[in-house]
């Protein structure tokens, strides 16, 4: 559906698919960067306030700094650090921390009290409790977090065509300057869809990290053959 | 041998958890900790594996001073059984009871091996080892748990309330369960519960905790029952100690043989005046006490071995004199009569 709105958009303002799928690529790529530098601040930040129970001011000061507008963040480090891909980097990255890390610390620090308790008392070292216990029960939060890191990221990398990059805010910025309101309509979709794709992708990974939840992804290969 | 001390243990509030212990528990046996919740028997438990580190005391194994090895170590050479199991719920059945094999550094292959062979040992079925813990019963899982602790062999085994979160009748299965490994393991077992009743079914030894920390009587089941310490160990074991006391008395009855069925497939009860019969299936097991319309089932009698409390439940469960031996299939055997049961209990009870 969303696809065949875009084309019907795209057809009106007389934009290739080439070049659309250009734009989709930028934007994926602003975004994908983003995300993956949050993902190595954040995880390894929440598996230690989660195991450790240490450094729980972190997740209150991530989610003070997501209070700061994104674009206005974003035109304050152009001003301070030039043009370029760094501004709307940082202010994306800065837009994805707070959901992972406050994800990850719970999880890990919820995860199966029991469970825990008896992997300890089984004589597990703290490294081993941490990786062979917490994280793998943990995973399906830690993978919603990354889920509304993306959503979020995805719709607002859009504010990188502000400073004279590409991505899907092109056409948004530009059809705004030119009264094409079609082009505007195009972006709009483009970024809905792009969004829900990817929420859909991860929502079948978070689905498969489940614990003890693969029976149908396990039931086809031969039995105790197939190991998450 | 494990030794506690002087062990107390106090939290940073002031709280005393557990107050000044000394205690012995004998290698190879079966120690029950019982007592109301809050009393610090888990606590002291604890103490063992280091789980929980004392405030003032020492805890020994074999000797040696917990504290002067490193946990890991020290948690690897004991199994340890929580309530609920705790069982990792992204690994299979199999791959749980592994995880302590592994720890022990064996290879993948040869622990998943003795994994199965552990959960045979606990008679989980092997269509169930590789189901993920939601898809295994609460029973199924504690057998589960209880395979992990077992499955390295370690000669300490602790288990903390762990029946207590099953429904009655899958308790009663996994305590007979017990029992039957107890015949060929021998592990030294620290068994916590709050329940009496299955303190004095499982244990060799049982420690009454009371209030505060404390231990109010270290004894075997039979002088629990018989000689309780104090009030508070009277009113813990309750109201039928002095029946259910009898249950730990051999009973050394005549089994009085049995006579040629008549032709109506029913036995005559040796010295009955009374007319009762007791009908049995074709491969001995009784059926119903019967006489003229009257019909009544027949209990599972005395099974020959048991004690005398079973001996006295089957011959007052009975409409006449006496009660039907059975053997270990449930065939009865002979008869024992009621006056010599109770002649038995009372030559029990004479003070000696």
């Amino acid at each position: 559906m969303t696809a065949s709105a875009a084309t019907a958009a795209a057809a009106g303002t007389g934009l290739d698919t080439a070049l659309i799928l250009t734009r989709v690529g930028e934007h994926l790529a602003y975004s994908g960067l983003a995300v993956g530098i949050a993902v190595l601040l954040a995880v390894p930040a929440g598996l230690l306030i989660g195991h450790a129970g240490r450094g729980a001011w972190m997740i209150a000061g991530a989610n003070a700094l997501r209070a700061l507008p994104s674009l206005g963040l974003m035109t304050l480090l152009v001003l301070l650090l030039g043009a370029g891909l760094i501004p709307p980097t940082i202010a994306l990255v800065l837009l994805a921390i707070p959901p992972v890390l406050s994800h990850t610390a719970a999880g890990i620090a919820t995860a199966d009290r029991a469970a825990v308790d008896a992997a300890y008392a089984m004589g597990m070292t703290g490294r081993q409790v941490l990786l062979q216990v917490r994280i793998p029960v943990a995973l399906p939060l830690m993978v919603a977090g990354l889920r509304s890191a993306v959503l979020q990221v995805v719709a607002t990398a859009t504010i990188a065509a502000f400073v004279n990059l590409g991505g899907i805010g092109r056409f948004i910025f530009d059809g705004l300057a030119v009264r094409d309101y079609d082009r505007v309509v195009l972006g709009a979709v483009l970024v809905a869809g792009l969004a829900l794709v990817l929420d859909g992708l991860l929502a079948l990974v978070a689905r498969a990290t489940a614990p003890g939840r693969v029976r149908g992804l396990r039931a086809r290969s031969p039995q105790g053959s197939a190991r998450p | 041998m494990i030794e506690f001390q002087g062990v107390s243990k106090t939290y940073g509030d002031g709280t005393r958890a557990v107050d000044g212990i000394d205690l012995e528990i004998e290698a190879g046996s079966l120690t029950v900790f019982v007592g109301p919740s809050g009393c610090g028997k888990t606590t002291t438990m604890r103490m063992i594996n280091r789980m929980v580190e004392p405030t003032s005391g020492r805890v020994l194994v074999d000797g040696t001073d917990v504290r002067d090895v490193a946990p890991v170590t020290l948690r690897r050479s004991m199994g340890y059984v929580i309530q609920g199991a705790g069982l990792f719920p992204h690994r299979t059945a199999v791959d749980n009871v592994a995880t302590t094999l592994r720890l022990a550094g064996l290879p993948r292959g040869e622990a998943r091996e003795r994994a199965q062979d552990a959960l045979r040992l606990v008679r989980l079925r092997p269509e169930l080892d590789e189901r993920f813990p939601a898809e295994l019963s609460g029973g199924q899982q504690q057998r589960v748990g209880v395979a992990r602790a077992l499955a390295a062999d370690p000669p300490i085994l602790l288990m903390d309330e762990p029946f207590s979160a099953v429904d009655p009748v899958v308790r009663a299965e996994l305590q007979q369960e017990l029992l039957r490994l107890r015949e060929t393991l021998s592990q030294t077992i620290v068994f916590v519960t709050h329940d009496i009743d299955e303190a004095l079914l499982l244990g060799d030894r049982i420690v009454v905790f009371g209030p505060g920390g404390t231990i109010h009587q270290h004894a075997d089941p039979q002088t629990l029952l018989e000689r309780p310490a104090d009030p508070f160990v009277a009113q813990m074991v309750g109201r039928d100690r002095g029946f259910r006391s009898l249950g730990f008395r051999p009973a050394a009855l005549e089994v009085l043989p049995l006579e040629p069925a008549a032709d109506d497939g029913t036995a005559p009860v040796p010295g009955a005046v009374d007319g009762w019969r007791l009908t049995c299936t074709d491969d001995g097991r009784p059926t119903a006490w019967v006489r003229g319309d009257e019909r009544i089932p027949a209990g599972e009698g005395w099974r020959v071995g048991d004690g005398l409390r079973q001996a006295l439940d089957a011959v007052l469960s009975s409409p006449t004199a006496a009660a039907h031996a059975v053997d270990d299939h449930g065939a009865v055997t002979g008869w024992i009569t009621r006056s010599a049961v109770l002649a038995a209990v009372d030559a029990a009870r004479d003070p000696s």
